[in-house]
């Protein structure tokens, strides 16, 4: 069991730390390419919403949570942001043609698809986003 | 790991390639948005990403390309991206945008496909 933890509380480089903070992890437990890629992407499109929709550009605590046990990466990112639970937001059209695409919207379609389970926690001081992946995918 | 993005610029049978080497995520993105804009700005209207080095895209890329590819179908126009590698690949088939797009296993597939 391995427990990994970042706290990212600049909006602007928060992107590129969360990239760092995740490959790190993946060389260091020799993860396969497959789960780094769900990986990086799911943290990733669950900060960025974060960053734009929950704090809306402001600054704001974002903590992100790696653990890797039992076959699992599991992914905890939780902020402070108002409550907001992103997995009550309609499934994205994937399917509409160039015309009828929004531009946008596709962040939690990707952790949906990308990820084996995804559960929401309200906190006492804001939103936790879980995520779960078998190692062996 | 290759956590910045490059964007190099050429052009074959008289259309105009991106070769896009590195990640496009919500950090890089700006980039590439800013060098499609200049190319369409300049009127170009048919465009070709090489994807060959392209590491990883996030929806913040995804949303940048659409918003391209919008404004040059607009003029007539078409972005083709040639040599998809897994990763992205695979986020352009979960999203539906392999069929936004054409694209080709190769630069010089995608040329042939849409020289003048």
């Amino acid at each position: 069991m391995a427990a990994y933890q970042i706290d990212l509380e600049d909006t602007i480089t928060a992107v590129s730390q969360l990239a760092q903070f995740l490959s790190e992890i993946i060389e260091k437990e020799s993860i396969s390419f497959e789960v780094e890629n769900a990986m990086q992407l799911s943290a990733e499109e669950a900060v960025v919403n974060i960053i734009t929709h929950g704090y809306k550009g402001n600054s704001g605590m974002i903590e992100v949570k790696c653990d890797i046990a039992d076959g699992l990466a599991t992914l905890t990112i939780c902020d402070e942001a108002p409550y907001f639970n992103p997995l009550t937001l309609p499934p994205a059209d994937v399917e509409a043609g160039i015309d009828d695409r929004r531009i946008g919207g596709l962040g939690v379609h990707l952790i949906r698809s990308l990820m084996d389970e995804v559960r929401y926690k309200q906190t006492d001081s804001g939103n936790c986003l879980i995520m779960q992946k078998a190692l062996s995918s | 790991m290759e956590d910045h993005l490059s964007i190099q610029e050429r052009e074959i049978s008289g259309v105009a390639i991106l070769d896009i080497t590195g990640r496009i995520d919500a950090a890089t993105s700006a980039l590439i948005e800013g060098e499609l804009g200049k190319k369409i700005d300049a009127g170009v209207t048919t465009l070709i990403l090489n994807m060959k080095d392209l590491s990883y895209i996030s929806s913040s890329g995804l949303r940048v390309i659409l918003a391209a590819l919008k404004r040059v179908k607009t003029g007539g126009g078409i972005i083709a991206l040639a040599d998809l590698q897994p990763g992205p690949g695979e986020v352009f088939k979960m999203t539906g945008f392999d069929r936004l797009f054409p694209i080709s296993s190769s630069v010089e597939q995608a040329v042939e496909k849409l020289k003048p």
